[in-house]
């Protein structure tokens, strides 16, 4: 018994009795390539999940699989197995650089495309305001099975006027004002923290 | 070094810009310049800004956008922005930008049926 069997064959024996998801899931494990050291983590599960597929949907029929497919998807891996990433922000081309972290990162997650695009928007976003509004700064993306958390510190000279801009009555002739606010809606949680030696966002996408 | 592409046709009496990649702020300068030039020699009754090869549309291409389609209009020219996909019509509704003085479309052909230029059997 490994770490796959304990965390699976709880949810399998639900549906199936004890022998039959023994026996699933050996022979997911095995076409996987998962042998009995290898660590419970998010990319092997996506690929014991596409393996178990087939035979969940012959013996419960598509429906009933993809409940089953669906709970296992919810064990996260461990939160070691995602390390906090962090991308220097100081030019333009930098942004393309967070997004291209953000999408890899998301790759990993079983998430929507449209959870997708939400994150990668909030890196754009709040890269650009880097960019835009100091002389540098990094973002980090920290991502867990229940959603990413994008940090964006700068050194810059601090939001004036943050309050009138969360407020959602500030017309910026740059628009800085609309990309923190549009974070702020697109995600679950945020919190910014601005001064005279720079400013601290952090946003976190549900997934 | 940035991986953007712009591409400007003159269909008829149509302006269309088809952006691709990651559109930098110098970019976006010349790219409305060049537009706006286009727009004051020949004087099209349309532009269309197909953003489906952008793969992130940010709230400051969206204010890229609608400032080039506002001065468009001032010119006399009706403007549309078109290749707007699923996720990032929901990501743009939920983050509360609005478009105001531009049409947006779902496809390129939308906006072009929309100048009347479509296929003969559906014009007739």
């Amino acid at each position: 018994m490994n770490e796959y069997h304990q965390q699976l064959l709880p949810i399998l024996e639900r549906y199936l009795s004890p022998i039959n998801a023994r026996a699933f899931l050996d022979k997911a494990m095995r076409n996987a390539g998962l042998t009995a050291n290898v660590p419970f983590e998010c990319q092997h599960l996506t690929s014991l999940v596409a393996r178990l597929t087939p035979s969940l949907n012959l013996f419960l029929g598509d429906k009933a699989a993809q409940v089953v497919i669906g709970q296992i998807n919810k064990l996260g891996p461990a939160p070691a197995t995602f390390p906090a990433v962090r991308v220097d922000i100081a030019r333009e081309a930098d942004i393309q650089t967070a997004r291209n972290c953000a999408r890899s990162q998301c790759a990993t997650l079983q998430a929507s495309s449209f959870m997708i695009m939400r994150v990668l928007t909030v890196v754009s976003e709040l890269a650009r305001n880097i960019v835009n509004y100091s002389k540098g700064g990094w973002i980090e993306l920290q991502s867990s099975a229940g959603g990413v958390t994008i940090t964006a510190v700068d050194r810059g000279p601090g939001i004036a006027n943050l309050e009138v801009i969360l407020g959602g009555q500030y017309r910026s002739r740059t628009g800085l004002g609309l990309g923190i606010i549009g974070v702020r809606r697109l995600a679950q949680h945020f919190s910014i923290e601005t001064g005279s030696t720079g400013t601290r966002v952090e946003a976190t996408v549900s997934l | 070094m940035s991986d953007a592409q712009v591409s400007i046709i003159r269909l008829w009496d149509v302006l269309l810009v088809a952006l691709m990649g990651d559109v930098a702020d110098h970019h976006a300068e010349q790219i409305s310049d060049v537009v706006l030039d286009r727009i004051a020699k020949h004087g099209p009754r349309g532009l269309v800004l197909d953003l489906s090869g952008v793969s992130v549309v940010d709230s400051h291409l969206c204010s890229l956008m609608a400032n080039l389609a506002a001065a468009a209009g001032l010119m006399g020219t009706r403007a549309f922005i078109s290749g707007i996909s699923a996720e990032v019509a929901m990501t743009l509704q939920t983050m509360g930008v609005t478009f105001h003085n531009v049409e947006t479309t779902r496809g390129l052909e939308d906006a072009l049926s929309k100048l009347n230029i479509a296929r003969l059997e559906e014009l007739a």
